[in-house]
């Protein structure tokens, strides 16, 4: 028995090496919410740079440059970390903006490989954003696009920092970011209805 | 009887203007890695007139008008795929590294080099048999390859090393490595094999090496996040693509300074330059899109609808006779 589950246990491990040793691609994850208010109220809400506080995950935000391309904010987030983004466009007639993480905290130190790993509050690497709302039908239609490569750039990533993790870490940010939005307009959301498609 | 000749006459013209039909056709191979493809561009037409099934996540992608054929490297199964360049057909795989990335044919067809990102090494096929020849030991993460024209030498840019090693095809060993700006991608060299340029990811700057000492000339800023480059209307520009600001930097040559700056799809990786050395194409990886930019007038002038995940990073256009 024990060695039936010595070789199951091996198996797994040569899967798990397996699944995870993927070269060197990005990943496109894409978030969606649908919202029974006009896309001018809802991209209200989400419009100024400089104000992250629709999203749950962050404490504070403090900012410079306001919606101009260039411009940065440092999100405190608050489990401790900080988040350091610049804007990279801000179409106000598309209702959309692009940003990208130019700067993240470490949340802790591993040893994988005989070497430190620093894992980064979110375990990503390149990571930029578009967020843009249009209406549809009576209402609106959120699309949050994320791409971003795993925080790991060497073979065989260690599990807090392979593509798994960079996965459900934006999912994560991205869907309480979403329930959150449309809770502000109506009481009956959450997580459910946030459509997640990741490509890789 | 009738038949038969009327038959026999149309096999003849048909046999008669294929050579014609077929002389001078050149496609663009755009690898789309979230959607596992290749699409086959007609760069005559700007259509898209093939999309080849590739699976492993098609990056990097390298043409051998010689055999006809195009080589894609696949990172998500460790090698690279060999498509038949006319009849746009997968042929096989053939299996390298984890880490297969860069990918480069020689001028003579002969031989394909494929980097792997993770192993510091640069593996080279024979193109007849795809049996391994050699493995050439280089910097860290080697990324972007180009051959000079005269057929002598492979060049390497080493992205994690911050460097370029030039190897000599003669014997596959490293001659000269120089530094360059940070993490160097992509690579492009003039037609007489005398500048080599690097697109400097980490450090949004363009190296310019003269070759014949292989010495750093200049750093040319452009911006954010710098790919792949490459040349037109005889060497005079060099276009350069940047993935975080959606646009191409336009660099003048003689003055070594960018010019203009190109609107293009989102995300830009690979770029080549279509054979009439005027238009040039871009696969857009957030775009799902080719722009096709005219170098005489810098500007877009068609977009052309592709795979997601549009990437095409090398030599992807092909002129085939």
């Amino acid at each position: 028995m024990k060695k039936i589950t010595f070789i199951v246990s091996a198996m797994l491990l040569f899967f798990t090496a397996a699944a995870t040793a993927h070269g060197p691609v990005r990943g496109k994850l894409t978030a969606t919410v649908h919202i029974d208010a006009p896309a001018d109220q809802v991209w209200a809400v989400i419009k100024n740079f400089d104000d992250m506080s629709w999203l749950p995950a962050v404490a504070s935000t403090k900012a410079k440059g306001g919606n101009k391309k260039g411009a940065t904010r440092v999100l405190s987030l608050k489990n401790g970390g900080t988040i350091t983004e610049k804007l990279k466009s801000y179409k106000e007639d598309k209702m959309s903006y692009k940003y990208k993480i130019t700067d993240m905290s470490t949340t802790k130190t591993i040893q994988h490989s005989g070497k430190e790993e620093k894992v980064p509050v979110l375990p990503v690497d390149n990571y930029q954003a578009t967020i843009t709302v249009k209406a549809k039908g009576n209402g609106s239609e959120v699309t949050w696009v994320a791409t971003y490569y795993r925080a790991y750039m060497n073979n065989n990533p260690p599990p807090e920092m392979n593509e798994e993790a960079a996965d459900e870490a934006v999912s994560k940010v991205l869907t309480e970011g979403l329930v959150h939005l449309r809770s502000k307009f109506q009481p009956d959301a959450d997580e459910s209805m946030v459509k997640i498609k990741i490509k890789r | 009887m009738r038949e038969y000749l009327k038959t026999a006459a149309l096999i003849l013209i048909i046999a008669a203007v294929l050579p014609f039909v077929a002389n001078a056709q050149p496609l663009a191979f755009i690898s789309n890695q979230l959607d596992n493809s290749v699409s086959v561009i007609d760069a005559a037409s700007n259509r898209v007139v093939e999309t080849i099934r590739v699976p492993g996540k098609p990056a990097g992608v390298a043409v051998n008008p010689q055999k006809s054929q195009v080589y894609v490297s696949t990172p998500g199964s460790g090698g690279f795929a060999v498509l038949d360049g006319r009849q746009y057909r997968n042929l096989r795989f053939v299996p390298v590294n984890t880490g297969s990335l860069g990918i480069a044919s020689d001028r003579s067809g002969d031989r394909v080099f494929v980097a792997d990102w993770y192993e510091k090494k640069v593996s080279v096929f024979d193109t007849g048999s795809f049996q391994l020849l050699q493995v050439i030991a280089v910097g860290q993460s080697p990324s972007g390859m180009v051959v000079s024209p005269d057929n002598r030498w492979l060049y390497v840019a080493n992205r994690v090393s911050d460097s370029v090693s030039r190897i000599s095809l003669n014997n596959l060993q490293v001659r000269k490595t120089v530094s360059v700006g940070r993490h160097p991608f992509g690579l492009a060299i003039d037609a007489r094999g005398q500048r080599l340029y690097t697109a400097n990811v980490e450090s949004d700057d363009v190296t310019v090496l003269e070759t014949r000492g292989f010495h750093r000339i200049a750093t040319v800023p452009v911006q954010s996040r710098p790919y792949a480059a490459t040349l037109a209307l005889r060497d005079t520009l060099l276009l350069v693509t940047n993935q975080d600001d959606s646009n191409v930097s336009v660099i003048d040559t003689d003055s070594l300074r960018e010019i203009a700056v190109i609107e293009v799809g989102d995300k830009p990786e690979g770029i080549a330059t279509h054979p009439d050395d005027r238009h040039v194409y871009v696969a857009n990886w957030l775009g799902d899109s080719v722009s096709v930019i005219d170098a005489r007038t810098l500007k877009v002038v068609e977009t052309i609808g592709t795979g997601e995940g549009s990437r095409a990073f090398g030599q992807f256009m092909m002129d085939l006779k």
